[in-house]
């Protein structure tokens, strides 16, 4: 796993006003014979990646500084869309079991230091997966019940009690946007699944995809910005000037390619950083001069970018 | 192109009250493929998508999942979008990795992907897939809802059968995966499947699938399956009642399968009447469609008595009573008669045949049920000829069975047009669609034989190893071969290794009806060579009958000529070998025609300088339970050759193709308290010469009045025959021996070490087999050396080689996928892998089946 393959430059790509050059690529996480690693994110300080494994099963940390992983936990449902806290000493995350096959959920955290485990939500039907919002951590339950917990205490919080923060996300199909803690359904362009929904970090543009059209990004009052026609699970970048996404494409059975891309909200340029024709790369993150992606073959791969003005 | 604008349509309007409670339980269901575009599945024939079926099948499962109390996300609801950009997905042809993200996003319970298979168009099963390998699944629960799904889908389908498959055993090659459970790609959050529901490329199949109901009544299926994964039982409220009209007379003119009974045709446009037994003002009716499949279904039932009744113009009225359990599919299958006069549908032999076996019974196949009454004076020979009838398959198959008709002999059989069906109409005996016609055919019988002659045995083994250097082959036939045909040009000798003919003598032997070829090189083959004999399609026996395909045996050389020591070349018999009366363990035989004498004219024709054989004549008495020729060695030179079991014992054997079996007897322990101990038998199914060996270092003995070990020094005590006993067995015979010797394999020292080298050096027979396209071939090596795998096809051509190099003692695995050194596919059919390590080799068979 610590094996590093460094692949010689990938692609230079000009366009009026901004560079992107792919330095390197370094594959940082083999899979592991049977075990395929995949869904990398990166930490808020852009320091360590946390992965799981298909199926979402368990949690893994690799910490960029010394090339180390360490297994976290091996819960079940806990690797997806696990978020850090803001300081990125702890991880929250959904995780489950079934109960005469349906899902019941919990939801915990753990401390990266000592690797504890505290649950906050127990078994329950209808319960979102975690969410930061101003520092906090919001999580959905049935009836659009809310629920707000502090990332330091440990406690459940009061509505009233906490700072507001404009959030957009997607789920049961629907995109919300969420404004001084009440979330309002919205279809900027018209009805569908609408799936991979984020606001940007300055916090005044959505992004998102609403299967079968394409992915999106508008700004608050859903006036359409950008439109992709074959971007899958968009991502913005650190700085929110770019989105970062896969163009996978398949036959109805199988994914038969799809390269990571990146574009430039603003002058709507795109440029491919991966160039595999033997390899299906997917599932991208972003930290500033940093994109993670997992391949089919079930390994992490990282790129490491220039940006030329 | 049609496309059908059905799915408004597809409001689920039955609305039933189950007990079934599927509250709170959320399924999404997505309707694989979409849009009519590249990576849909159309068949031409007849104008099925498959993107269309597995939408109506979606929606309708949508329906009754809503009415039990589930929620419900779909992935699409329509079909009907332009083609987008290849490989992209549109809102009615999701990307992958869109219906995944759909699933999980809606924290759904269970996923299930609706679809149909397709092959060769000659397959029809129900197969649901799960993510894993078979015996390894991502979500044990996908493996037990891919077991229950297959089977209630199976069951409505009546497909031939029903498979729970791992994608990653279906597809190991694709390494991630299958659909949207892709590993590395689009992972689902929670357990699903996909369901193949049946082939839509099996044409019959394909028809039926053009029925909006028979997608509904999958749709039931997948649907009870689902109460039963989630523990809620079965949909017992909802009883169907469903079959197939089809004509009982007619078949359909595309492949078809008669275990699910679609050699009938199905009728188009049939009025079934459903008729409850306790109200039958509440009949009600169902219009077969026009998509030549025939099907019928009234849902929502009850459990009652009906009686159905079917309509078709041009076909007689059927009714029958039906029983509606209370259960989910009740089937009741109809035939219809078609009101046409009876014709001849096919004969055996056919007319005009030139060559119909003399002694073979003639066939006529009618198109419906005869009336059999007074048959027998309605069928005339001309020339005349006795015969009498018999009937089969409801009385549609005719069988005359001639006493005796004369060889290369043309008849003419007549049927005459009073011959009637069941329901009296006359034969139409030249299907013009009326009856009244008398029906013929004329045919020439046969020569007195017409089988092509066979290979019954031959000399050395497939792939047999250690074969001398100046071999005596044989080939036998199991009936006389015309000389003619058997020269240098129809049989050939050829090294691979060099790819060189070698030059060869034939020897050609005719005994018992069976003709046995010797094949002599004329010099010494190369040392540790592959060689090939080929036989050719030129053989043929004394009717101009050729053999039916070339036919291929390998060998492989042995790598240096071992020492011989010969026991006796019978140049000089004298006294020293007993006459078999002399031996009291003799019995069974005939005493009169039993002997064993020198003999000069039939001798070992490699032998320099050879004057003479051992030849052992014998009749058995066949009254006898218990049969043994022995001739005994009883003194002379011969006696003073002792020898151990590391060793060879081999006679060259002048067979008669008798199936009298032979045998060496030695023995044991010389010097000692001595046993007698024996070999195998070795059956005479050859006629000619062949060299007969006992390896001894394999302890393999037979049974008679030794232990069953060989013991220390060996002394020759005897040859031995016996009674074949089996039907091929002849009574009388003669065999010829020559050229006694021991064969002395190089001295190996006897330490611990060896021990271990000649028992942990292990071939396993290869896993799966058969195969395709992969198998493991897993092996062995006691010590450090050089391994070699080499794959041989049937022709004994090597077609892939594995060098493993030098490996060190342990356990190994090589997974074959069916693959040349060229990587190229290699064809379906049986295959040698021989393992090589150091100077040891051994050979496995294996079977490739597509």
């Amino acid at each position: 796993m610590k094996k590093i393959l460094i692949m010689l430059l990938v692609l230079i790509t000009v366009v009026a006003g901004q560079n992107i050059k792919v330095l390197e690529t370094k594959v940082l996480i083999k899979n592991d014979n049977s075990i395929h690693y995949a869904f990398p994110n990166f930490s808020p300080q852009g320091d360590k990646i946390l992965y799981t494994t298909v199926g979402y099963k368990g949690l893994w940390l690799y910490n960029l500084d010394d090339n180390t992983t360490i297994q976290l936990n091996n819960l079940r449902g806990a690797g997806y869309k696990p978020v850090f806290s803001p300081g990125g000493e702890k991880i929250f995350f959904r995780h489950e079991e079934l109960i005469k096959k349906r899902r019941y959920f919990s939801i915990s955290h753990q401390s990266i230091e000592t690797r504890e485990i505290h649950d906050l939500i127990q078994k329950e039907r209808d319960v979102s997966t975690p969410r930061k919002s101003a520092g906090n951590i919001v999580i959905y339950k049935a009836k659009n019940q809310r629920e707000i917990y502090s990332c330091d205490k440990e406690v459940k919080l009061l509505e009233e009690s906490i700072e507001k923060e404009i959030n957009a996300f997607t789920e049961n199909s629907k995109l919300y946007l969420e404004i001084n803690g009440e979330k309002s359904v919205i279809e900027p362009v018209g009805k569908g699944h609408y799936i991979w929904g984020s606001i940007s970090p300055d916090r005044d543009k959505i992004l998102f995809t609403l299967v079968g059209k394409g992915t999106f990004v508008t700004n608050l009052n859903g006036e359409i910005l950008l439109n992709i026609k074959n971007a899958n699970f968009p991502k913005w970048s650190s700085d929110g000037k770019w989105i970062v996404f896969m163009n996978d494409k398949d036959n109805g059975h199988k994914v038969t390619s799809s390269d990571i891309m990146v574009i430039h909200v603003e002058s709507k340029n795109s440029f491919t950083l991966t160039n595999n024709v033997d390899k299906i790369a997917m599932y991208p993150s972003w930290s500033e001069n940093k994109i993670v992606y997992q391949t089919a073959q079930g390994n992490i791969e990282m790129l490491i970018i220039e940006f030329q003005e | 192109m049609k496309y059908i604008k059905l799915f408004t349509l597809l409001i689920f309007s039955t609305i039933v009250l189950f007990s079934q409670d599927l509250s709170g339980t959320k399924v999404c269901i997505d309707p694989g493929h979409g849009g009519h575009e590249s990576d849909d599945r159309y068949m031409p024939e007849t104008g099925f998508w498959e993107s269309e079926s597995n939408l109506t099948k979606g929606l309708f499962l949508k329906g009754i999942l809503e009415s039990l109390g589930g929620f419900v996300v779909i992935t699409r609801t329509g079909n009907d979008d332009p083609p987008p950009t290849e490989g992209y997905g549109t809102p009615d042809d999701p990307s992958l990795s869109q219906r995944a993200a759909i699933a999980n996003e809606n924290n759904v319970d269970y996923f299930i992907s609706i679809h149909s298979n397709g092959a060769n168009g000659q397959a029809n099963y129900t197969l649901a897939i799960f993510n894993g390998k078979t015996n390894d699944p991502r979500y044990p629960l996908a493996k037990t809802m891919a077991q229950i799904l297959s089977e209630q889908i199976y069951t409505a389908n009546r497909t031939t059968t029903h498979y729970a498959w791992g994608d990653l055993t279906m597809h190991p090659d694709w390494n991630y995966g299958y659909g949207v459970f892709f590993d590395g790609t689009t992972p689902l959050s929670m357990p699903g499947n996909i369901s193949e529901g049946s082939f839509h490329d099996y044409i019959p199949e394909s028809w039926r699938l053009m029925s909006i109901d028979y997608r509904q009544k999958e749709s039931w299926a997948i649907a009870q399956s689902i109460t039963n994964y989630f523990e809620e039982g079965d949909i017992v409220s909802q009883n169907i009642l469903l079959g197939m009209v089809r004509s009982l007379y007619e078949s359909p003119d595309y492949f078809c399968l008669s275990s699910l009974h679609d050699q009938y045709l199905p009728l188009n446009n049939a009025k079934v009447k459903l008729i409850p037994d306790n109200a039958p003002e509440d009949s009600v009716i169902y219009y077969c469609d026009d998509n030549n499949n025939g099907f019928f279904m009234f849902d929502s039932l009850e459990s009652a008595d009906y009686q159905i009744i079917i309509e078709k113009e041009n076909y007689y009225n059927d009714t029958a009573s039906v029983f509606v359990d209370r259960k989910m599919f009740n089937f009741k299958d109809r035939y219809l008669t078609i009101k046409t006069p009876p014709t001849v549908v096919s004969t055996k032999p056919a007319n005009n045949e030139s060559s119909f076996p003399a002694w073979d019974p003639i066939k006529i196949t009618f198109s419906r049920e005869m009336n059999i009454t007074g048959a027998l004076d309605k069928i005339s020979f001309s020339p005349d000829a006795d015969f009498s009838v018999s009937w089969e398959n409801t009385n549609t198959v005719l069988w005359i069975n001639p006493d005796s008709l004369g060889f290369e002999t043309e008849y003419t059989v007549t049927i005459s047009s009073n011959l009637t069906d069941v329901y009296g109409h006359n034969l139409d005996g030249n299907n013009d669609g009326t009856g009244g016609d008398d029906f013929s055919i004329t045919f020439i019988t046969s020569p007195p034989d017409i089988t092509p002659p066979k290979v019954v045995s031959h000399y050395p083994e497939m792939l047999a190893h250690d074969i001398a250097l100046k071999p005596v082959l044989n080939v036998t036939f199991d009936e006389i071969i015309n000389s003619s045909s058997i020269n240098t040009e129809s049989i050939k000798l050829k090294n691979h290794a060099t790819d060189t003919f070698v030059a060869i003598d034939i020897l050609v032997f005719n005994k018992n009806n069976k003709t046995g070829i010797s094949i002599f090189p004329r010099d010494a083959l190369i040392a540790d060579n592959l060689h090939v004999i080929t036989i050719s399609e030129e053989i043929k026996d004394m009717y101009d009958n050729h053999l039916t395909n070339q036919v291929f045996f390998t060998f492989f050389t042995e790598e240096a000529s071992p020492e011989f020591t010969t026991i006796d070349n019978f140049n000089n018999i004298g006294t020293n070998w007993w006459e078999p009366s002399q031996s009291g363990s003799t019995m069974g035989v005939v005493v009169e025609n039993t002997y064993m004498e020198s003999n000069s004219d039939t001798l070992n024709p490699i032998t320099p300088n050879n004057s003479a054989s051992m030849e052992i004549g014998f009749q058995w008495d066949l009254n006898s339970g218990n049969w043994l020729v022995r001739n005994y060695l009883s003194k002379g030179a011969p006696l003073d050759v002792t020898f151990d079991r590391n060793n060879l014992l081999q006679v060259y054997v002048f067979g008669d193709g008798g199936n009298s079996k032979f045998r060496f007897a030695v023995d044991d322990n010389i010097g000692g308290s001595s046993g007698t101990e024996v070999s195998p038998w070795y059956e005479i199914d050859w006629v000619g010469w062949k060299v007969v060996t006992w390896d001894m270092s394999t302890n393999e003995t037979g049974s008679w009045i030794g232990d069953g070990s060989l013991d220390g020094k060996l002394r020759v005590d005897s040859f031995q025959l016996t009674y074949g006993n089996n039907e091929n067995a002849a009574s009388r015979g003669v065999v010829f021996l020559d050229d006694f010797a021991v064969v002395h394999i190089p001295e190996v020292a006897i330490d611990d070490n060896n021990q271990q080298v000649a028992q942990g050096f292990e071939l396993m027979q290869n896993y799966p087999n058969p195969f395709n396209p992969t198998t493991n071939i897993n092996f062995a090596i006691p010590q450090t050396g050089n391994v070699k795998i080499g794959i041989y096809n049937i022709q004994g051509e090597l077609v892939k080689e594995f060098q493993m190099g030098k490996l060190s003692q342990g356990n190994y695995n090589v997974v074959w996928n069916a693959r040349d050194n060229d990587n190229r596919n290699v064809a379906c059919g049986t295959y040698f892998c021989r393992l090589v390590y150091k100077d040891q080799s051994i050979t496995q068979k294996m079977l490739y089946l597509k």
